[in-house]
């Protein structure tokens, strides 16, 4: 018996199925029926599916792909297909559900689908097929892998395949691949950086010319060195400013510094980790300008960029900048 | 010979994630202390402030009659911030560093010391800030204000003749713009002493609207609409402002504005133009504003007589709303007790050009209906041929695409189907679009997107002079008739006098059920 969506929010689950798309479908209509009666005042639903998007992780990388299964759907009306590739689960199943949020209000009742689908690698041939029916036509496909490594050239060909904008956490994709819309995640992470730099030379009223860039590499951790290196030769292309890449950073957290000319003058980029938050401080003279990683959540940085094209027009650019840099040195 | 290296500018600017954010400016509210700021203005800047629209350096001046220190304006605003703005404040941190930017001058509009304290807290905020002399002015005042303001603004040497070069000036002017064609002329008369054209935005919040911007993307973005939008497909337009309110606490503008002035001079007009406009050659201010203005021009003009056909004039009686009894209009607090003021007006125009010839635009708009709701409803004329009555079927019911403005902003089309059986039956259905349902992202508050549209130089929402005088022009010329024209009571509660009815019967048509 399906209780009225009163609650703010409600998922109605469909259970766990065979991988197959035709009873995928089939429960998918059963548990959006439910979902439709069970309105306060028989309030009919509206489903709306604005883009597919295809969230694939592993074992270690599932809690993070949740995550962002659950929010971007929350964001974007969408079909999620979470596909999960893990040796360790010896088995191969669907799992469907619908949520509903009720908006406090209008009364107005909005619901996304998520599919899941669990597999371990051998048997990863068998999810493809399922995968490619599920997909909606008319509306774009989204592929976010978390994967480290693309390792089942099956699955990772046809999602690059028909995808229309792929994230990828591994730095490696398939040789041989058809690569549209390719954008790593450590692109995306270089977002906070690249408005925190923005937004600092906009507020730079007073004619301050910079005379030099230097980004410092972090061996220890997960960096996007290369990627600042090469947008910010790329973005001053039409300036002669020096931009350096060094290894030898003045602390841990430093990043960037940009000095400003004769007088010494230089403002620094560092980062900013507590147990509470993970922001990026830009110290200049007295100011401090911060941003915060989570002021642009990946759900949002992925609907932005579907959006607007100008993401993957400047990832190109950038990775172009960073093959010519290669080239010559 | 020294050289002066060229300024490095901003290479790193990117629109990703912020397609309109604003540049460095001061915002100066004139008439801060009242309810347009709290209710309005500030929740609008703090919800802009929020999402990244708005840029770090800025600063919000508040300039108004009654004494208080920068401390207690930071108080109020963040209690109207809390009461008011569509997102609640996450943190206190987070408000405070928005607070932070509001400052206040006590000032008489009329003292012309008072503009030079006002420019002395200019200055200093651009100084202490790094702001440029970007300054939009908002005058939330009475229009009998504006004359002091001006002058003084003028001769404390506040505005540049810039209207997007820096140092900018701009200057938003909220309704009434006038009460007639004539005082909207004097005002721009006033305006332009200090202010090009270009500097000026008269706001209507209805322009501010996701449904009212989204006639025009659902008429030139999609190739299905278009085609269809004239004469040869459509009936009939119906366009309507209902409210379940009565006049409240203004009545001493109401009294003499009526509804007339009040919402069809101002909103019903600008959604009309928006819906009768031809498509423009280009999506920017120029482009739009000319082909709203080339509709007002296409008016048919009426004649005394052709006033008293075209035009049905109400007042509300005492009755029942949403459950709840009301008093009459002529009962209402300072509301004089013969007034005959309408309260509410329906009326049927025509436009004479190639694409409209023949097909009436109804409007009405009225106060102490049964809901607040405002929809455009475009009547599409019935299919050439009636295959279905041989088979038994009814007249079917015309298609009817409704764009709903609030509440609910959102489209519905409906058509007919065949219902499932043996027969052919034909029921009506609604195919349905609400804004609520289809996109995650909360709709902004009118007033966040006009504020944003200023403060980047986007006039393309905000009236031109011509517009407001040849509206106010059609709206005169019906003005000039009331004295002639019956006042129909009609119970609070009511869809309108019976009159108005009797107006569409003699059409052969009738009010949509809203």
């Amino acid at each position: 018996m399906m209780t009225p969506i009163s609650l703010p929010d409600q998922t109605f689950e469909g259970g766990v199925l065979p991988v197959n798309a035709d009873r995928i479908e089939r429960r998918l209509a059963e548990v959006w029926s439910l979902a439709t009666h069970s309105g306060d005042q028989g309030q009919d639903l509206v489903k709306v599916c604005l883009a597919n998007i295809v969230v694939v992780c592993d074992g270690l990388t599932r809690p993070e792909a949740e995550i962002l299964a659950l929010a971007i759907a929350r964001e974007y009306p969408s079909r999620v297909i979470l596909t999960v590739v893990d040796d360790e689960i010896k088995s191969y199943y669907a799992f469907v559900r619908t949520s509903c949020v009720k908006d406090p209000d209008s009364g107005a009742i909005r619901c996304w689908e998520i599919i899941e689908l669990v597999s371990e690698q051998t048997r990863v041939k068998s999810i493809v097929g399922a995968l490619r029916s599920l997909l909606v036509d008319s509306v774009p496909i989204v592929t976010v892998d978390f994967r480290p490594f693309q390792s089942t050239p099956a699955l990772d060909n046809m999602l690059l395949d028909l995808s229309d904008l792929v994230l990828v956490n591994a730095d490696v994709v398939p040789a041989g691949a058809s690569v549209r819309q390719l954008l790593p995640l450590r692109w995306f992470h270089t977002l906070p950086i690249r408005l925190l730099i923005g937004d600092f030379f906009g507020m730079m009223t007073a004619q301050t010319n910079p005379s030099k860039f230097t980004v410092y590499s972090q061996p220890n951790r997960d960096t996007y060195y290369d990627l600042m290196a090469g947008w910010l030769v790329a973005r001053l292309e039409k300036h002669n400013i020096a931009v350096s890449v060094s290894d030898q950073p003045t602390d841990e957290q430093t990043i960037l510094t940009i000095e400003f000319g004769h007088d010494l003058d230089k403002a620094v980029l560092r980062l900013a980790e507590t147990p509470e938050k993970v922001e990026w401080k830009l110290h200049y003279r007295n100011q401090c300008l911060t941003r915060s990683v989570t002021d642009w959540p990946l759900a949002s940085y992925i609907v932005g960029t579907l959006q607007d094209g100008s993401e993957q027009r400047e990832f190109e650019a950038v990775a172009s900048t960073i093959a010519r840099m290669r080239h010559h040195s | 010979m020294t050289t002066t290296a060229a300024p490095f500018g901003n290479p790193f600017a990117t629109r990703f994630m912020r397609p309109r954010q604003a540049g460095p400016f001061a915002f100066v509210i004139f008439g801060a202390s009242g309810d347009l700021t709290q209710r309005k203005l500030v929740p609008a800047l703090y919800n802009l402030w929020l999402d990244g629209f708005l840029p770090k350096p800025f600063a919000v001046v508040g300039f108004a009659r009654r004494q208080k220190t920068d401390e207690q304006f930071r108080a109020e605003m963040t209690e109207a911030i809390t009461s008011f703005s569509r997102r609640k404040p996450e943190s206190r941190e987070s408000l405070q560093q928005f607070i932070s930017q509001l400052s206040y001058v006590p000032g008489a509009f009329g003292e012309t010391a008072d503009y030079q304290t006002l420019r002395n807290q200019l200055m200093a905020l651009s100084s202490e800030r790094r702001v440029p002399d970007n300054r939009l002015f908002y005058l939330a005042t009475p229009p009998d204000a504006f004359d002091d303001i001006i002058s003084n603004l003028k001769n404390s040497g506040l505005v540049s003749r810039h209207s997007e070069e820096e140092p900018w000036s701009r200057v938003i002017v909220e309704k009434p713009y006038g009460h007639d064609e004539q005082s909207a002329q004097e005002l721009n008369e006033i305006a332009y002493r200090v202010f090009k054209e270009k500097q000026i935005y008269r706001i209507d919040h209805y322009l501010g609207k996701e449904t009212v911007q989204n006639i025009l993307v659902l008429r030139l973005g999609n190739a299905i609409f278009e085609p269809l939008w004239n004469r040869r497909y459509i009936d009939h337009v119906q366009i309507s402002v209902a409210e379940s309110l009565g006049v409240g606490s203004r009545a001493g503008y109401f009294e003499q504005a009526g509804i007339i002035r009040d919402m069809i001079q101002s909103h019903i007009m600008q959604v009309f133009t928006l819906i009768a406009m031809e498509p423009p050659a280009a999506f920017e201010a120029t482009a739009i504003r000319d082909e709203k203005v080339k509709v007002l021009r296409s008016l048919r003009k009426f004649s005394p007589e052709e006033v008293a056909v075209n035009v049905v004039r109400g007042q509300y009686a005492a009755g029942s709303v949403g459950g709840e009894d009301v008093v009459g209009y002529r009962q209402e607090q300072n509301v004089a007790p013969g007034s005959m003021t309408d309260t509410y007006v329906a009326m049927k125009l025509s436009i004479d050009n190639w694409r409209w010839s023949g097909v009436p635009f109804y409007l009405r708009s009225g106060k102490r209906l049964p809901k607040r709701v405002t929809e455009v409803s475009i009547v599409f004329k019935a299919p050439p041929l009636r295959l279905f009555e041989a088979a038994g079927c009814e007249a079917l019911s015309p298609n009817i695409l409704r764009l709903r403005i609030q509440p609910q902003e959102g489209i519905s089309l409906s058509f007919g189907a065949k219902a499932p059986g043996q027969a052919v039956t034909v029921a009506p259905v609604r195919m349905d679009f609400m804004y609520s349902n289809s996109f995650a992202e909360a709709t902004a508050e009118a007033y966040e997107r006009l504020i944003l549209d200023a403060l980047v130089g986007d006039s393309t929402l905000f009236a031109r002079d011509d517009e407001v005088s040849l509206s106010w022009r059609v709206v005169d010329s019906i003005i000039k008739q009331f004295p002639n024209l019956p006042l129909h009571s009609y119970p609070a509660g009511d869809w309108g006098p019976r009159g108005a009815d009797e107006f569409m019967a003699r059409d052969g048509r009738e009010w949509l059920r809203l």
